[in-house]
């Protein structure tokens, strides 16, 4: 079990409600996910009208914790409002803020982003920001008040994996307290249990899962990945080393070719003796 | 024998027109004439490609009606309507190819071998579409075609005066019951009832939902593309259906929502930016009109027919309408005539209770 803002979970894996070919395939591979939270977007359905009824309904009926976002929006002030319709509609203070900067790759806009996030934290959301692995962006949102941050591992829709192991590692290291949720970017299962193996709380994913060929299973894959990283990164990574070292001396090799045999691998390898 | 069809779209009219062909006596109720979702369909009969995003049971309906129904249909209406089957293509613009060739691979995952696609080169490209050429990699489907559903309703919709069909126009259908259609005004009785209403029906199909398409018309003379094309991009699939006299459709956004009000700026942005990339001569096209509608969609995003005694219930045709409907007007009417031993999609059929 572990915490997401305030709130017991088993499963570590958030699954978008985009692109899937139907709505049974989408329920499908939700439940095979075994995902307590999934994410709802609202601004194309014309809330305030509430014309996305049918479906919101279908998805409430999941039982799943709801994480609206605000996708689609690129400016700070139309993403509070959405923010607060979406608070209304599905009785959460959680929001899923994108603020967006790029129309192709949908790369967060960092300066509107803190801006809203500021003010969102201060109404009561629980803000959960979809940022890039920039450290002092990320700073920056703690500092306004998020305690979880989603950073991208690449572009939404890319499956490129982790682009910069370097930096997340490091926001890992730096913000030890926050609750880190990879979003966007994770094209393979193996990706996955690398961001867990690296001390990330959870992965929030959709593409990979809803454009597969067959995406119950690749969501029952995804689920097995993602409590395999976790259990690795709990348990304690060994530790790399440069070199094959027996723990004891091998009994069919005489201690003098031993000695040799670590110098010329020491030569081979160019390090010093 | 008396049907009573509740709903005109082009699966009601098409089974009004094969079952006065077999005899019956039929009244179609329709509550706002012209304004169905059928009425703003683009009418692409790609069953091939639409495996992108559908199971093989929309590709057998919809290949039945392409080779059979179709070309029978239209010829005995005996009236001119634009269809053609001269293929179709897939393309993407170069930074998108990977979303082209994971449609691709889709749709060969379902299909048992690969005769129903080609991948072509710039050159071949050009050599169907000329107005193509800044394309380097496109698939073409050569099976597939379309058909100018609008002027398909409207002669289908004569055709069906010229036979005596009783059509209440504008008229609310209450409720539909086994034997019985129900109107503001009073109940009819009829044989046999036929529930075509789509969304209209949501009494009878829980979870029946809409999902709203927005689509635009563009007229440009000095344009000559005669396949649809449909253009793959990471957030969006768009398609361009030749219409005669050279207007095109481009369509068409999915949104899950029951909104009929008009196109947004977005996906007017979306669909002509998209339009615009595909050849600049769009630039000096004329924007027409543009149309918005609500696809009746249930959750598997395939058809169902539920029959009970004197009421057969036809809904979920999503965005598959013009695609599937002469295929299943024909399954039921073989169903009428011959009984369950005779339908070749029992897994459509469900018995309601």
């Amino acid at each position: 079990m572990w915490t997401l803002a305030d709130k017991m979970l088993s499963s570590r894996f958030l699954l978008g409600t985009a692109h899937y070919a139907s709505l049974d395939i989408m329920k499908n591979a939700i439940r095979a996910a075994k995902t307590e939270v999934i994410t709802v977007s609202l601004k194309r359905q014309r809330p305030e009208k509430k014309g996305g009824e049918q479906f919101w309904s279908s998805i409430k009926a999941m039982n799943c914790h709801l994480l609206p976002n605000t996708a689609g929006c690129h400016q700070a002030n139309e993403a509070i409002t959405m923010a607060e319709m979406a608070r209304d509609m599905f009785q959460t203070n959680w929001i899923k803020l994108e603020v967006i900067g790029d129309n192709y790759n949908l790369q967060p806009d960092p300066f509107e982003l803190v801006y809203a996030a500021k003010i969102l934290v201060k109404k009561g959301f629980e803000v959960f920001p979809y940022c890039t692995d920039d450290l002092v962006l990320c700073q920056r949102l703690v500092d306004v008040g998020c305690r979880i941050l989603m950073p991208w591992a690449a572009p939404i829709g890319s499956g490129k994996g982790l682009l910069n192991v370097y930096a997340m590692e490091t926001l890992r290291q730096r913000l030890p307290h926050i609750t880190l949720i990879v979003d966007a970017g994770i094209g393979t299962p193996s990706d996955a249990v690398h961001a867990l193996e690296l001390g990330y709380d959870a992965i929030l994913l959709n593409t990979a899962v809803a454009l597969a060929k067959k995406p119950i299973q690749m969501a029952e894959a995804f689920r097995d990945a993602i409590i395999a990283g976790r259990a690795a990164f709990e348990a304690g990574l060994m530790l790399e080393r440069n070199m094959a070292s027996p723990s004891t001396n091998l009994v069919d090799t005489p201690f003098w070719h031993q000695e040799k045999d670590i110098s010329s691998l020491q030569d081979w390898m160019a390090l010093p003796s | 024998m008396r049907v009573g069809i509740a709903g005109a779209g082009i699966l009601g009219q098409l089974l009004a027109l094969v079952l006065m062909n077999a005899g019956w006596e039929a009244t179609l109720f329709d509550f706002k004439t012209g304004e169905n979702c059928s009425e703003t369909a683009a009418g692409l009969l790609t069953p091939i490609t639409e495996l992108e995003k559908t199971e093989l049971s929309i590709f057998k309906l919809g290949m039945e009606a392409l080779t059979l129904h179709w070309p029978r249909l239209i010829q005995a209406l005996k009236s001119k309507v634009y269809f053609k089957k001269r293929g179709s293509l897939m393309l993407s613009h170069y930074q998108d190819h990977a979303d082209l060739n994971r449609a691709i691979r889709m749709i060969s995952s379902k299909l048992s071998n690969d005769r129903f696609y080609k991948k072509l080169t710039a050159h071949e490209i050009t050599e169907l579409e000329p107005s193509l050429s800044k394309f380097q990699q496109a698939y073409y489907f050569p099976e597939e075609g379309q058909l100018d559903s609008q002027k398909l309703l409207e002669v289908l919709g004569r055709t069906l005066i010229k036979k005596n069909v009783t059509w209440h126009k504008n008229t609310f259908v209450y409720e539909v019951q086994p034997g019985k259609i129900v109107t503001q005004s009073k109940s009819y009785l009829f044989d046999l009832v036929l529930d075509c209403r789509g969304l209209g029906a949501k009494k009878t199909f829980k979870e029946l939902r809409s999902v709203r398409g927005e689509l635009i018309w563009l007229s440009l003379p000095k344009l000559n593309m005669t396949r649809p094309i449909r253009l793959m991009h990471p957030r969006y699939s768009l398609y361009i259906a030749p219409r005669p006299r050279n207007q095109y459709i481009i369509g068409a956004s999915e949104i899950e929502s029951e909104d009929t009000s008009p196109i947004s700026v977005r996906t007017a942005l979306e669909l002509l930016t998209a339009a615009y990339s595909i050849t600049p001569s769009f630039g000096e096209a004329r924007i027409i009109k543009t149309a918005t509608h609500c696809r009746p969609a249930l959750a598997d995003h395939l058809p169902k027919i539920k029959y009970c005694e004197g009421l057969l219930a036809i809904n979920g045709l999503y965005r598959h309408g013009f695609l599937i409907a002469p295929t299943l007007a024909f399954e039921i009417s073989q169903w009428i005539e011959k009984g369950m031993a005779s339908v070749h999609y029992p897994e459509l059929w469900e018995k309601a209770i």
